[in-house]
C-alpha cells in the first residue's frame, strides 16, 4: 500500500477541522503519515488522525513560509517513499501544494471538492463545471473544508522531523487580525450575508452586522457589494471570495448569481430574504421569504433577541 | 429762432454737434471694439460648417428671431420681451434721426413719408413701454422663483431703457408743442405727452426737452457700451445663434472624425496623432459652441427644466453656457495669444457637473435662442474618458461589459435571445421587419416581459419579422453619452455590419435609445434604416384594426421618454397605441421630464437625496392614476424604483403590455 | 526596478459553457485578461512610476491573435513591452507544464520582481505562480492584498484565515496578487492607441512535458433543489415561520 503524506494544520484550538477531514480522505488512499509544521505545535499535532505523525516543531517555523515548508514536505515525502501529498485547501494549503508539486515534479490538483481512491473532482470556471480526474502518477492535492466527516482523532507513533530547515529570505514580521472579535467566515456555523438589495453600505452596517452579532454569525457579502467597495474583499462569499459551508447560510438582498452560489451552496441549510420572487437564490434556498428586507430584517433581529 | 426747433439740423449749434460727435465716437467705438474682441474669441473655435441651406436658415431666422417663436412660449416674460424687441425694431431708426439732429426726418419729409415713419416710431416706443412695464412688474412685484437671486442688473437695465423711451416721448412732445400744427396726429403717444406739457412755460419745456434729449443720448450710448459686456450681448449674439442653428436631428452627435462626405472615418482608419478627443480647451469647441455664451439672455428656462439641477446636483446648464463666455473673457489675453490658461474648461465646468447630465435635451428644447448645452457636456465627457481616463468608477464596468459582452451589464452575449424562448421567432433571417430588441429587453428580467409582449402583438397582427439574436449588440448609446465615442463607434460598426448582412431595412425597437441611435445616427456609419418605435408600429396596427384592442379601463398616465418624445419627436403614436383616456402629467409630450436614466446616468451612482426619478415619480403619483405607462426600458426601471422609493405602489407597464392585456381574443 | 508580469488569457466569465462528450466546448470562448493579473500589471506600473525601471508582460497562449488588443490595453496602463509565447496546443489547465515554459522566458528577463494574479478564473488552481517561483529558485508570497516598497525590500500583506500575514522580503521574489491589492486604472483611448507602438514580441514555443493531471470528464454541477417560500401576512408572520423552521428542522438556533 502506498504512503500518503497528510499535511496537517493547527490553530489555537488544536488541529484544524479541515485537516482532520482530509485525514479521513487520506485514509482511503493508503497509509497515512501526518506532518505538522510550526512552532509549539507538538501537542496539537498528536491529535491528527493519522497512523504516524511527523512533527517539525521549530522556532524558525513559527510562520508559514513556502520555501521552508515545501522543503520539509519534500524531504518527508522522499524519506517515506510517499506517492501522494494531501492537505486542506486553506490559504496555506493552496500556496504550499503547487510549490511542493513543482519541487517533487508531481501532478497537482488544487481546491478539490471531492477526493477518494476513485478519483478527484475540482471546480472549473467558477464552479460552473465539475472536472473529474483519476491521476495515475504521484500527486499533490489540496482539498476543501467541510466536504467530509472529520477523521478519528487518534495518533499512533510520533516522530520529530530530523531533516534540514533551509534558510529563507521571507521574513514574517507580524500577523494582523482582521475584525478582531468577529467570527471568521470559513469557520462560522452561521453566516449572514448581504447583497445589492441593501442599497447602501450604511444599510450593511445597520442591518447585516447587528443581525450577525445577534445570531453569533459571521458577516458575509456578495461580489456586487464588494466590487462596489461597501465592504472589504475578506467578506466576499463566492467563487472569487470565500467558500463557506456553515450549518445555516442566510442570504439577505442577494439575488444569487451563480458565482455566489458556488461559494455557499455547500451550506447545510440556506435561507433567503429577497423582494424578487424570481431571484435565483430561492432556487437553492431551503427557506425563502419574499419581502422587503428593510421590514423583515429588523423583525427577525428583534424576535431572535427574545429567544 | 424757435426754441423748440433746436433739434432740427438747421438749428443745431456747432458745440452740440461736437459733443454729440465725440459721444457717438466713444460709444460706437467702444461698442465695435468690444464686439470685435468677442468675435476674435469666438473665431478661436474649430470649424463647424453651417453656411448652407440659406433659404431654410432665413425662414428660421424670421420665425425664431424676428417672430420670437420660442421666446413667447413663456407667456408673461416672453411677450414682454417680444414687445420690447419688436418695439425697438420699429423705433431704432429714430435713434439715427435724433443722433443726427433730425436728418432722417428731414429726408423723409422731402419724400412725404415722415408721417408714416413718425407713426411707426411712435408705435415702437409705445410697444417697448408696455413691454418694459410688464417686465418690471414681473421682476419687482411677481418675482417668480427662477428670478430669486438674480442680479440687480436686470431691473436697472429695464429702467434705463424705460428712460430711453420716456425721454423720446418728451422730446417728441416738446417738438410738437412748437409746431404750428400743434399736435402731430402721426404721433399719438407723443400727443398724450404734449397735452400734459402744454401750458407749461416755454423755458421749462425747452429745458425739459434739452435734458431729455441728452439723457436719451447718454443712455443709448451707454447701452451700446454695455451690450457686449453683459447678458445684453444677446441682442447681437442671438443673430448668429438663431441663424446658424443645428440642422441635425435633435440629440445627434458628431463622429470622432468625418471624411469629405461627412461620413464617420472607420475606427481602424482614425488618425489619432492629429485627433483631439473631446474638449478640454477653449479652442477645442467649435465656433458655434463658443458663440452660445454671448447669445444667452440668462432667462433660466434651461435651468428650470434640467433634471440634474432640479434634483440638487451641481449641474446648471445655464452656468455651463456662461462658464464658456466668462472663461473666454477672463483668459482672453492668453487665449488670443494662442496660449493655454492653467485652468481648463473641464475644471471650470467641474467634473461633477459634467457627469450629472442625463442628456435629456430639455435645456436645448427650452432655450429660445438655440443654445446647445448638451454637446458641451458630452464633449467634455469625451475628453475625460478618452484623453484623461478620469471618470466615475462605475463606468469602467459599463465600458468593460460593453466591450466584452456588448451589453451594459455584462451578461453572456450568448444569452441575448433567451427571452424569446418558446416564441418561435425567426432569428437572423431576412423578414419585412427586424425587431431590434436592445440590451434591456434582452437581459433585464422586467424588460424581457416587454420584449415578449411586443413580439406576441406583432405575431398576433401577422407582422413578418425576425430578430438578430446573438448577432445583436448594444447600439452604443450608453458608451457614447458617457463619452466613450470610440467604443460607441465599434459597437455601431458591428451592428451596421450585422444589420446590413441580414438586409432588413425596416427596424422596430421598444427602446427609444436604439430608436434614436439606429435611426438617426447610424447613417454616418454606413447604415441607413427606417426605424420605428414599437408604439408607432403597434399604433398603426391598432388603427388598421390588425390588432383588436379594447381601450384600457384603468386610470393610466403616460411618461414620455426623452428620446422618443422630445428628441424623437413622437408623442402621438404611444397615445394612439394605448387608446383610452390618459390622465396626463403636467409635464408631458415634448416637455416631459426625464426619468434620470439617460446619458448613461443609470449606470452611475446617484445620491439617495438627489434622485431624478423620485421627482418624476411624484409627478406621476400626483395624477392619481393606477398605472404609469412607459415606452422605454430605462424609464421602466427608473419609474418603478422611483415610485417604490416614494412609497407609491402604482404599477409601471410598457405600452405593449397594456395593449396585450386589452387584446380582444 | 525590473518587473515581469505574467498574464493569463482566460475565457470571459460570461462565456457559454457547454459540455459535449465530457469536454467543455471551447471554440466559442471569448478571451480576456485574467482579472487578478490586471492587479499585477497596475501594481507593477505603480512601482515603475515610483522608482523607475521596466515592466515586461509575459503571456502564454495559442496562435489566436484576438487577444492582442487586450494585451495592448494592459500595455496602455504603462507596461513597456509584451512577450507572447505562442503554443499551438496551449491549454490553461496545465499549470506545471505552463510554469516551466514561462519560467524559461522570465529567467532571461532577470526580473527583480515577478508578479501575477493569485489564480486564473478559468481553472482556479492558484498553482502557476508558486510553481514558477520554484523553477526560478525564488521565494514567493501568494494572495497578497497590499504590496509596498520599503527601500530595497518589499512588504507584502498576505490574506490568511482571520487576518493578514505581513511578510518582508528582498528581491528577487514572486508575488501573486489578490483582489484588494490596488485599483486598476482604465487606460485612456489615446494610451491604448499609442501602445500599438510599443514592442510586442510573438515567440513560438514548443510543448514542454509537465506533470499535469489530465481531466477525464467534465460535467455540470447538479442543481440544488429549492425549498419552500414561507407564506404569511406581513413580515411578522413570515419571520415567525422562518424561526420555527430554523429551530425545528435546521436545528441551528
Amino acid at each position: 500500500m502506498s504512503t500518503v503524506i497528510l499535511v496537517g494544520e493547527t490553530d489555537g484550538n488544536g488541529i484544524k477541522d479541515v485537516s482532520q477531514q482530509v485525514a479521513g480522505v487520506a485514509a482511503g488512499m493508503g497509509e497515512v503519515v501526518g506532518l505538522v509544521i510550526g512552532k509549539n505545535v507538538s501537542e496539537s499535532a498528536m491529535k491528527l488522525a493519522a497512523g504516524k505523525v511527523i512533527i517539525a516543531d521549530d522556532e524558525r517555523l513559527e510562520y508559514y513560509d513556502p520555501v521552508k515548508y515545501a522543503s520539509i514536505v519534500s524531504q518527508v515525502v522522499q524519506k517515506n517513499d510517499a506517492t501522494k501529498v494531501l492537505m486542506g485547501a486553506t490559504t496555506m494549503g493552496k500556496d504550499l501544494g503547487p510549490r511542493v508539486a513543482a519541487e517533487l515534479g508531481w501532478g497537482y490538483l488544487g481546491d478539490c471538492l471531492e477526493a477518494s481512491s476513485e478519483g478527484f473532482v475540482r471546480p472549473d470556471f467558477a464552479g460552473k463545471v465539475l472536472a473529474r480526474s483519476k491521476p495515475e502518477g504521484p500527486l499533490v492535492a489540496s482539498i476543501r473544508n467541510n466536504a467530509y466527516p472529520i477523521g478519528e482523532s487518534w495518533s499512533g507513533s510520533v516522530e520529530n522531523f530530523s531533516g534540514d530547515i533551509p534558510d529563507s529570505t521571507l521574513n514574517t514580521t507580524s500577523i494582523e487580525k482582521i475584525g478582531a472579535g468577529t467570527i471568521e467566515l470559513t469557520e462560522a456555523n452561521i453566516v449572514v450575508s448581504g447583497g445589492r438589495g441593501l442599497e447602501s453600505p450604511e444599510n450593511y452596517e445597520a442591518l447585516i452586522r447587528p443581525l450577525a452579532a445577534t445570531m453569533g454569525a459571521a458577516a458575509g457579502a456578495s461580489r456586487a457589494i464588494v466590487d462596489a467597495g461597501w465592504v472589504p474583499h475578506s467578506h466576499q462569499v463566492g467563487q472569487t471570495g470565500k467558500t463557506v459551508t456553515p450549518d445555516l447560510y442566510l442570504a439577505i438582498g442577494i439575488s444569487g448569481a451563480i458565482q455566489h452560489l458556488g461559494g455557499m451552496s455547500g451550506s447545510k441549510f440556506i435561507a433567503a430574504i429577497n423582494k424578487d420572487p424570481e431571484a435565483p437564490i430561492f432556487k437553492v434556498a431551503d427557506y425563502g421569504i419574499v419581502g422587503d428586507l428593510f421590514e423583515t430584517v429588523p423583525v427577525l433581529k428583534t424576535k431572535l433577541e427574545k429567544l | 429762432m424757435d426754441p423748440f426747433h433746436n433739434y432740427d439740423v438747421f438749428g443745431y449749434s456747432l458745440e452740440w454737434y461736437l459733443i454729440l460727435l465725440v459721444w457717438s465716437a466713444i460709444a460706437l467705438g467702444s461698442h465695435f471694439y468690444q464686439v470685435g474682441f468677442v468675435v476674435r474669441l469666438i473665431r478661436l473655435g474649430k470649424d463647424d460648417d453651417r453656411f448652407n441651406s440659406w433659404k431654410q436658415r432665413l425662414t428660421e431666422f424670421l420665425r425664431d428671431w424676428l417672430g420670437q417663436r420660442k421666446v413667447v412660449q413663456d407667456k408673461v416674460a416672453g411677450y414682454a420681451h417680444a414687445l420690447i424687441f419688436w418695439g425697438f425694431l420699429l423705433l431704432i431708426s429714430d435713434i439715427v434721426d435724433l443722433g443726427t439732429g433730425g436728418l432722417l426726418q428731414a429726408f423723409l419729409s422731402n419724400i412725404q413719408l415722415d408721417g408714416i415713419w413718425n407713426l411707426i416710431v411712435d408705435l415702437g416706443y409705445a410697444m417697448a413701454t408696455v413691454g418694459i412695464l410688464i417686465a418690471l412688474y414681473r421682476r419687482i412685484i411677481i418675482r417668480p422663483a427662477q428670478l430669486k437671486g438674480a442680479s440687480i442688473e436686470g431691473p436697472l437695465i429695464l429702467l434705463a431703457i424705460l428712460g430711453i423711451v420716456l425721454t423720446a416721448f418728451i422730446v417728441e412732445a416738446g417738438n410738437m408743442i412748437g409746431e404750428e400744427t400743434k399736435y402731430n396726429t402721426w404721433e399719438p403717444i407723443g400727443v398724450l405727452f404734449a397735452k400734459q406739457m402744454d401750458g407749461m412755460d416755454h423755458a421749462t419745456i425747452a429745458s425739459m426737452v434739452d435734458i431729455s434729449y441728452w439723457i436719451h443720448m447718454i443712455l443709448i450710448g451707454g447701452f451700446l457700451i454695455e451690450i457686449p459686456q453683459t447678458k445684453h450681448s444677446h441682442i447681437i449674439g442671438t443673430i448668429p445663434n438663431v441663424m446658424f442653428q443645428d440642422h441635425n436631428p435633435m440629440g445627434t452627435m458628431i463622429p470622432l472624425q468625418t471624411n469629405e462626405n461627412n461620413e464617420a472615418v472607420k475606427t481602424d482608419d482614425l488618425d489619432f496623432d492629429n485627433l483631439t478627443l473631446g474638449v478640454n480647451k477653449f479652442a477645442d469647441f467649435t465656433w458655434r459652441q463658443l458663440s452660445d455664451g454671448w447669445a444667452c439672455t440668462e432667462c433660466a428656462r434651461c435651468q428650470d427644466v434640467c433634471p440634474a439641477y432640479k434634483s440638487g446636483k451641481t449641474l446648471n446648464p445655464m452656468q455651463i453656457v456662461l462658464d464658456i463666455k466668462d472663461y473666454g473673457r477672463e483668459h482672453s489675453s492668453l487665449l488670443l495669444a494662442g496660449d493655454e490658461p492653467k485652468e481648463s474648461i473641464v475644471d471650470r465646468f467641474t467634473p461633477d457637473a459634467i457627469w450629472a447630465c442625463t442628456t435629456c435635451y430639455a435645456c436645448v428644447e427650452a432655450c429660445p435662442v438655440h443654445i446647445e448645452h448638451v454637446p458641451k457636456l458630452t464633449d467634455a465627457r469625451r475628453h475625460l474618458v478618452m484623453e484623461a481616463a478620469d471618470f466615475p468608477e462605475e463606468l469602467q464596468n459599463l465600458f468593460n461589459n460593453l466591450e466584452r459582452n456588448s451589453n451594459p451589464w455584462g451578461f453572456g452575449a450568448h444569452t441575448r435571445a433567451d427571452w424569446a424562448e418558446g416564441l418561435d421567432l425567426k432569428v437572423g433571417e431576412p423578414a419585412e421587419y427586424l425587431f431590434f430588441v436592445g440590451c434591456a429587453g434582452s437581459f433585464d428580467d422586467r424588460n424581457k416581459k416587454v420584449s415578449r409582449a411586443t413580439a406576441k402583438l406583432l405575431k398576433e397582427a401577422g407582422v413578418d419579422f425576425s430578430i438578430l439574436g446573438e448577432m445583436e449588440t448594444c447600439n452604443g448609446d450608453p458608451a457614447r453619452r458617457a463619452g466613450n465615442e470610440f467604443l460607441f463607434q465599434m459597437l455601431a460598426e458591428t451592428n451596421v455590419d450585422n444589420l446590413n448582412s441580414v438586409g432588413t431595412l425596416k427596424i422596430i425597437t421598444a427602446c427609444p435609445h436604439c430608436f434614436h441611435t439606429i435611426g438617426k445616427e447610424y447613417e454616418k456609419y454606413g447604415g441607413k434604416y427606417e426605424v420605428y418605435h414599437h408604439s408607432q408600429v403597434l399604433n398603426k396596427l391598432r388603427q388598421e384594426k390588425k390588432l383588436k384592442i379594447r381601450d384600457f379601463e384603468d386610470k393610466v398616465t403616460f411618461h414620455d421618454p426623452c428620446y422618443l418624445g422630445r428628441i424623437g419627436g413622437e408623442t402621438e403614436a404611444p397615445r394612439g397605441a394605448l387608446g383610452g383616456d390618459l390622465i396626463e402629467m403636467e409635464r408631458h409630450g415634448t416637455n416631459s421630464f426625464c426619468c434620470g436614466a439617460g446619458g448613461a446616468r443609470i449606470w452611475m451612482e446617484e445620491d439617495a437625496d438627489k434622485r431624478v426619478n423620485e421627482i418624476r415619480a411624484k409627478e406621476a403619483s400626483k395624477t392619481g392614476a393606477d398605472c404609469v405607462a412607459v415606452g422605454c426600458p430605462f424609464c421602466m426601471t427608473m419609474m418603478s424604483d422611483g415610485l417604490k422609493s416614494i412609497g407609491d405602489d402604482k404599477q409601471v407597464k410598457d405600452i405593449s403590455e397594456i395593449m396585450l392585456e386589452n387584446l380582444e381574443a | 526596478m525590473n518587473i515581469a508580469v505574467l498574464i493569463k488569457m482566460v475565457p470571459d466569465t460570461e462565456s457559454r459553457l457547454e459540455i459535449i462528450d465530457g469536454k467543455v466546448k471551447e471554440d466559442g470562448f471569448k478571451y480576456m485578461v485574467n482579472p487578478y493579473d490586471e492587479f499585477a500589471v497596475e501594481q507593477a506600473v505603480q512601482f515603475k512610476e515610483a522608482v523607475g525601471g521596466k515592466v515586461t508582460l509575459v503571456s502564454l497562449f495559442s496562435d489566436n491573435t484576438s487577444i492582442d488588443t487586450d494585451l495592448r490595453k494592459m500595455m496602455a496602463i504603462g507596461a513597456d513591452e509584451t512577450i507572447v509565447l505562442r503554443q499551438q496546443e496551449y491549454s490553461g489547465n496545465k499549470p506545471s507544464s505552463n510554469a516551466r515554459i514561462l519560467s524559461e522566458t522570465v529567467k532571461e528577463l532577470n526580473a527583480d520582481l515577478i508578479m501575477c494574479g493569485v489564480q486564473g478564473i478559468d481553472y482556479y488552481q492558484a498553482a502557476t505562480g508558486p510553481m514558477i517561483a520554484h523553477f526560478l529558485g525564488v521565494p514567493h508570497v501568494s494572495g497578497v492584498t497590499n504590496l509596498e516598497l520599503s527601500g530595497d525590500k518589499l512588504i507584502a500583506s498576505r490574506q490568511i484565515e482571520g487576518g493578514l500575514q505581513i511578510v518582508e522580503t528582498p528581491t528577487p521574489v514572486l508575488i501573486t496578487c489578490q483582489k484588494d491589492m490596488t485599483k486598476v486604472r482604465f487606460p485612456a483611448l489615446k494610451d491604448i492607441m499609442m501602445s500599438k507602438r510599443k514592442p510586442f514580441d510573438n515567440r513560438d514555443v514548443g510543448s514542454e512535458p509537465g506533470n499535469d493531471v489530465q481531466t477525464t470528464e467534465c460535467s455540470l454541477p447538479p442543481a440544488r433543489g429549492g425549498g419552500v417560500i414561507l407564506e404569511g401576512e406581513g413580515p411578522e408572520e413570515k419571520v415567525d415561520r422562518l424561526i420555527e423552521k430554523l429551530k425545528m428542522e435546521a436545528k441551528v438556533l
